[in-house]
């Protein structure tokens, strides 16, 4: 999540944003505040989502592995789907073509 | 000779002839228009012809004449007063703009509606420093909808995407 955070701290302003969410831990449950703490440790400082039947029905459709990353545009259109952990250069170049060509 | 009494006679004659007179004149006059357009005049007094009465019946006596006429005024019609005629205003003079700014305005027209720019942003920071990478993109035309909350609670929908132009959802497990 550190890789995560830093991108999403030189990306602000840029039209580019990232959103963590946490694909076990359900909307409302106790569960919440040990993933929140979880999540902090490993150094995210970016919004993190609880699911619901509405975020299993869009977001989480055709998860299978952990992490997936999917990007979506300004309109909530699903662009692409990056499966995989990936090194902050990855990212870099996965999110660069990203805004070049889609944004 | 002519004594008081003749003359008094001679008067009452005279005075009933001119009674007669004046009232024929005002029949003439009047009949028809009884109207303020006619009058009669009975004027009271010496004329050219007392003289002549004098001569024959002595200064003694008062002579009366009775001159009357019944003069129809003139019917005035009234002449329509002409309304009086509006200035023509000025028409403002349209100035022939120079063939340089038609063509402008043409090109406007042709154009249409200038597009509102999307928010630009600032440039995203490894513009210059990255490889482009292959990227299969999905072809879906609709945005999801959902509903859910944060981890600190806060309640969270699909407006979320509308804040950027890309948003990249990570999702990830405790274990």
């Amino acid at each position: 999540m550190g890789t995560l955070s830093e991108l999403a701290y030189e990306y602000k302003g840029t039209g580019f944003s990232i959103v963590g969410l946490s694909a076990d831990v359900p909307s409302g449950s106790g569960t919440a505040q040990a993933a929140k703490a979880m999540f902090k440790e490993s150094g995210g400082t970016f919004t993190n989502l609880t699911y619901t039947d509405s975020v299993l029905k869009t977001m989480l459709v055709g998860v299978n592995v952990v992490p997936t990353t999917k990007f979506y545009d300004s309109n909530g259109r699903l662009l692409t789907v990056i499966h995989g952990a990936k090194s902050k250069q990855d990212w870099i170049n996965i999110i660069e073509t990203v805004m070049n060509e889609k944004a | 000779m002519n004594t008081s009494g003749e003359k008094t006679r001679i008067f009452c004659r005279k005075m009933l002839a001119a009674m007669m007179a004046a009232a024929s004149l005002c029949t003439f006059g009047c009949a028809d228009k009884p109207e303020d357009d006619t009058f009669v005049m009975i004027d009271v007094g010496y004329l050219d012809s007392e003289q002549e009465y004098i001569e024959k019946y002595g200064s003694e006596g008062t002579y009366v004449a009775i001159s009357g006429f019944a003069t129809p005024e003139p019917v005035v019609t009234p002449m329509p007063t002409p309304e009086p005629t509006p200035e023509p205003t000025k028409k403002p003079r349209v100035t022939p703009k120079p063939e340089s700014e038609e063509k402008e305005e043409k090109a406007e027209e042709k154009a249409g509606p200038t597009p509102t720019p999307k928010p630009a942003g600032k440039k995203t920071p490894y513009a210059g420093s990255y490889d482009k990478v292959s990227i299969s993109y999905e072809s879906s035309s609709e945005g999801i909808s959902f509903e859910t909350t944060t981890l600190d609670g806060d309640a969270v929908s699909e407006s979320l995407f509308g804040r950027n132009r890309i948003t990249m959802v990570n999702i990830w497990t405790q274990t």
